[in-house]
């Protein structure tokens, strides 16, 4: 995948391979995100998936009383502003299969919030809790998560750059 | 002159005690952002440059210090301004949490 400035605008292009690697991740994404939706503790207590957990924290520190009422006025505009990044990054994806498409100001900031939270999921998965973890490396698919887990780091760090090249 | 008397006088004292403006007075709220293994240093710098309006030198250093002591207070204020940032730090995937402060 790859970033490029025309005329002040941004330009990703990116391989079908790798739409549809990140297509699939959206889209798991989404379900996870659902599957909250119908939690029936939605809005009220914190998540037992961890990962859910991470994408949906406790609002308020060391008071739980309070941390539950918050929750249940902002977790779900929280998860429906999750959802519409995860849905402006496939519609871009969708656009980038035969050209490279032009991305304005709010889909590089749904691609930069959705590279991020697809990163916590895999992150919560591969168990990497704290600064230095690796993370399990133990089967085929934690290697595959990994992998993933590395390569949208790297797109989101080219996706800045370039971004701060054209602000510059 | 005395404060109190004059202010009894206005007829909507009862709306301006309501419990929420009170506590906006009471000692100010805090918005924490912790430190955690997944997010670039170079995006969350972005996300305090961008959201709160910071300098890059500013955002920087308090990106460093989450970083480096774990935690850091990025805002401070009243109550529900605290929540909609912390609400919008996890929007970005930030770790957040509002709490009443001693700044």
């Amino acid at each position: 995948m790859r970033f490029t400035i025309d005329d002040g605008r941004i330009l990703v292009e990116a391989s079908g391979r790798e739409i549809d690697l990140l297509t699939t991740m959206l889209g798991q994404f989404t379900e996870l995100i659902d599957g909250r939706s119908r939690d029936p503790h939605r809005g009220e207590l914190t998540p037992k998936d961890p990962a859910l957990a991470r994408l949906l924290p406790d609002p308020v520190l060391d008071d739980p009383g309070a941390a539950t009422e918050l929750r249940s006025l902002t977790e779900a505009s929280l998860m429906s502003h999750k959802l519409k990044n995860a849905a402006s990054v496939n519609d871009l994806l969708a656009g980038a299969r035969k050209a490279p498409a032009a991305m304005g100001p709010d889909a590089e900031l749904a691609m930069l919030k959705a590279l991020t939270d697809l990163r916590l999921v895999l992150a919560a998965r591969l168990g990497i809790e704290q600064d230095g973890d690796r993370g399990r490396r133990w089967s085929l698919n934690d290697r595959r998560m990994q992998t993933a887990y590395q390569w949208l780091a790297a797109v989101q760090s080219d996706l800045l750059d370039t971004m701060a090249e054209r602000d510059r | 002159m005395n404060r109190m008397a004059a202010l009894t006088d206005l007829p909507e004292l009862d709306e301006l005690l309501d419990v929420d403006h009170v506590s906006s007075l009471d000692s100010p709220w805090v918005t924490i952002v912790w430190n955690d293994p997944v997010n670039l240093m170079q995006y969350v710098t972005h996300v305090f440059r961008t959201y709160f309006g910071m300098s890059q030198g500013t955002a920087q250093d308090l990106m460093l210090k989450v970083h480096n002591d774990g935690k850091a207070v990025v805002a401070s204020g009243p109550r529900e301004e605290m929540e909609r940032h912390t609400e919008a730090m996890h929007e970005y995937g930030l770790w957040a949490t509002a709490s009443k402060g001693n700044v």
